[in-house]
């Protein structure tokens, strides 16, 4: 049977009632989950795991607190259900998922849904958490006043599985034409009525614990003070970039001494020509010197996905809530934000999730100077170059300030172009915020290592791909065309990258870049990690010594002013050097005229920051 | 060129080949554009 022919089961329900974590374990796919609501905003679909025995497709829905569609991926999920633009095919069967350990915020969604006339049945997820917390739920109960089969489940745990695949089969049996779905808006007498059903629902279906779980009551007292909460979440930001250098430092030394080895190692064993130094100081110098960061942004990558599993996320968006509203944005622009640390381009997606188009927009727009994960491998570079690895005050060590700060310059940054963004009056008022605020939980190992283990895969398979090919190419650039006879200079300076970066160089010597960065530049405008892997294939094609194997690192320190180092890491904050990231915005905002003029905006205003940053820095240091 | 220096002509055609598939084959559906930092390539999202 095709995938076509098989019959979809569509996943609906509230944010952050557990629908990826389904949808992963029903189809063994690995989407993102995380403990906070709208981290879905797409349709996912997939085919059902075979060993679960049935010929269906499960479709990801994003979540939607009703029908009546407030932002762009509700408005997914209400085109898919009820037929809308571009959607082609309709599920066949719809799985309510329910928060188990919530039905009074859960279950209008269910009574909404049950009206449309598909056929449902229920995953009462979580029912783990619910246990454990004390309540005691009475699913025949339930079943009877939702008219259909409820199935406790517990999706990290994989419990119920069984069940819920045979009931969904049960109901694709049977025969339904979703063209006949009829759907208006609900009246507010029909709210009402539903507000009615649920109360009288769980008057007969469920029983709260005389004292429930004061865990998160009382960490949220400390975590949402006033006062205490912003410096909680600082000293946890201030805490995680600690640890990537203090706690990268061991791997990364390891992996930079294997590279080496392997570079002298390859040397050895070809004889001196062309091939040895495409070899060694192409791919090896190009490539090792990106993989070297691989620690680095695992450990970054680590607390992020610790703080989303663990619930402390949405915290953060409300604590920022109040700053946001004054430049315009709300705290729910702050999820997609923050995950913009990771990649600029989830972010991005992820600001479908934002209900007003002009925040959106807003949102968007400033995603590029968040700090992403493919500035560290740079960051990390110049810092370890050019920044004493000192303790300041006993306690912590400056490398990993100097960090903190280039994040925290990054989130300044775009919280100034919000404003003036705020300014030119696009995007209003901050308008109001509201954001359920899930239960805190240990994180799962399981979601953080799959995590880690794919993110770990993808940037090794870039640095194996891409990157590579990309350093074979800058290699042939630098060593092509061959010095003439008695040449006098290093063989790169009559290279095409040699000549490339000279032309371009005039325009860069203001800020303190010399020709060997303008030339490493122009492929960092691919990726930004690009660039690290560039000034390791530069400097290594442009060393005449073929034995020198010494850490980029030593070779920045011996070439460049501190001014300099200064200067590209001010460039870094704000350059818009990940072309994949204004596709996309493109894709999302589909106006050519504001992704070009955020590029040129931020190409102008990196320039701006660097040429200040050397000046000043050449003054006084 | 001598000995095996021939060698460096298919790796730097292949490596073109590379770069310029990136560059101009466009994204396939399941494929979000191409970061380094999440697992979204193994999705068959439709955005």
């Amino acid at each position: 049977m095709s995938g076509s022919e098989k019959v979809l089961v569509a996943l609906v329900g509230h944010p952050n009632c557990g629908k990826t974590a389904l949808f992963n374990a029903l189809t063994g796919l690995r989407q993102k989950v995380a403990n906070y609501p709208g981290v879905t905003v797409e349709r996912v679909e997939s085919d059902l795991r075979s060993d679960l025995g049935h010929p269906l497709r499960v479709l990801d829905l994003p979540g939607a607190y009703s029908l009546n569609p407030q932002s762009e991926d509700e408005k997914i999920t209400h085109d898919v259900l009820l037929g809308g633009m571009g959607t082609d095919v309709r599920p066949g069967v719809l799985i309510v998922v329910l928060d188990a350990t919530n039905l009074r915020l859960h279950l209008p969604i269910a009574l909404e849904v049950r009206e449309l006339g598909y056929p449902i049945c229920v995953a009462l997820n979580m029912i783990d958490l619910a246990e454990a917390a004390g309540m005691q739920l009475n699913v025949k109960a339930l079943e009877e006043a939702l008219g259909c089969r409820v199935i406790p489940t517990s999706a990290t745990r994989k419990d119920g599985l069984v069940p819920l695949v045979e009931a969904a089969a049960k109901l694709a049996s049977s025969e339904f034409d979703a063209s006949k779905i009829q759907w208006a808006p609900s009246t507010r007498e029909q709210i009402i009525l539903r507000r009615k059903s649920v109360e009288d629902i769980l008057r007969r279906t469920v029983v709260v614990p005389g004292h429930p779980s004061l865990f998160t009551t009382r960490v949220d007292r400390f975590l949402l003070h006033p006062f205490l909460g912003p410096l909680a979440l600082l000293a946890i930001v201030f805490l995680v970039f600690q640890a990537v250098f203090t706690l990268g430092a061991i791997p990364t030394d390891w992996i930079d001494g294997v590279i080496s080895n392997f570079a002298s190692w390859t040397r050895s064993q070809l004889s001196s020509g062309m091939l040895s130094d495409l070899l060694v100081d192409g791919i090896i110098s190009g490539v090792g010197a990106v993989l070297v960061f691989l620690p680095q942004i695992l450990i970054l990558f680590a607390s992020l996905l610790i703080l989303e599993d663990s619930g402390y996320m949405a915290r953060a968006a409300f604590l920022m809530d109040r700053i946001m509203g004054r430049v315009g944005l709300s705290g729910r622009s702050v999820l997609p934000l923050v995950s913009g640390f990771a990649c600029a381009i989830p972010a991005i997606i992820g600001s479908r999730s934002i209900q007003s188009p002009a925040q959106r927009l807003a949102t968007i727009l400033i995603t590029p100077v968040t700090t992403c994960s493919a500035r560290l491998p740079v960051y990390t570079l110049l810092i370890a170059a050019f920044i004493p690895n000192t303790v300041v005050a006993g306690l912590f060590g400056l490398q990993g300030f100097v960090l903190t700060l280039l994040y925290i310059l990054g989130a300044v940054s775009a919280f100034v172009f919000a404003g003036l963004l705020k300014a030119f009056n696009l995007t209003g008022a901050g308008g109001y915020f509201l954001l359920e605020l899930p239960t805190y939980r240990l994180p799962s190992m399981r979601t953080v290592l799959r995590g880690l283990l794919d993110r770990a895969r993808a940037f090794i398979v870039r640095a194996g791909t891409l990157i590579l090919s990309i350093m074979v190419l800058l290699w042939a650039m630098s060593t092509f065309p061959r010095p003439p006879e008695g040449a006098t200079q290093p063989s790169i300076n009559y290279s095409l990258a040699g000549k490339l970066g000279n032309i371009v160089a005039p325009l860069l010597e203001p800020i303190g870049f010399n020709w060997k960065i303008s030339v490493a530049m122009i492929p960092g405008f691919a990726a930004r990690e690009v660039l690290v892997s560039a000034l390791g294939t530069v400097y290594a094609v442009e060393s005449e010594n073929s034995e020198d194997t010494s850490a980029l690192t030593e070779k920045l320190k011996a070439d460049w002013s501190l001014p300099t180092a200064l200067s590209l890491l001010a460039w870094y904050v704000f350059a818009p050097q990940c072309l994949a990231t204004f596709a996309v915005m493109q894709r999302e905002i589909r106006s050519l005229r504001w992704t070009l003029l955020s590029f040129t905006v931020l190409l102008v205003v990196a320039w701006l920051a660097a040429f200040i940053t050397y000046q000043v820095a050449g003054r006084f240091l | 060129m001598t000995g095996t220096d021939w060698l460096i002509v298919p790796i730097v055609a292949v490596a073109a080949l590379v770069v310029l598939r990136k560059l101009f084959a466009g994204k396939s559906k399941k494929e979000c554009g191409g970061c380094s930092s999440c697992s979204r390539e193994k999705t068959t999202a439709k955005p």
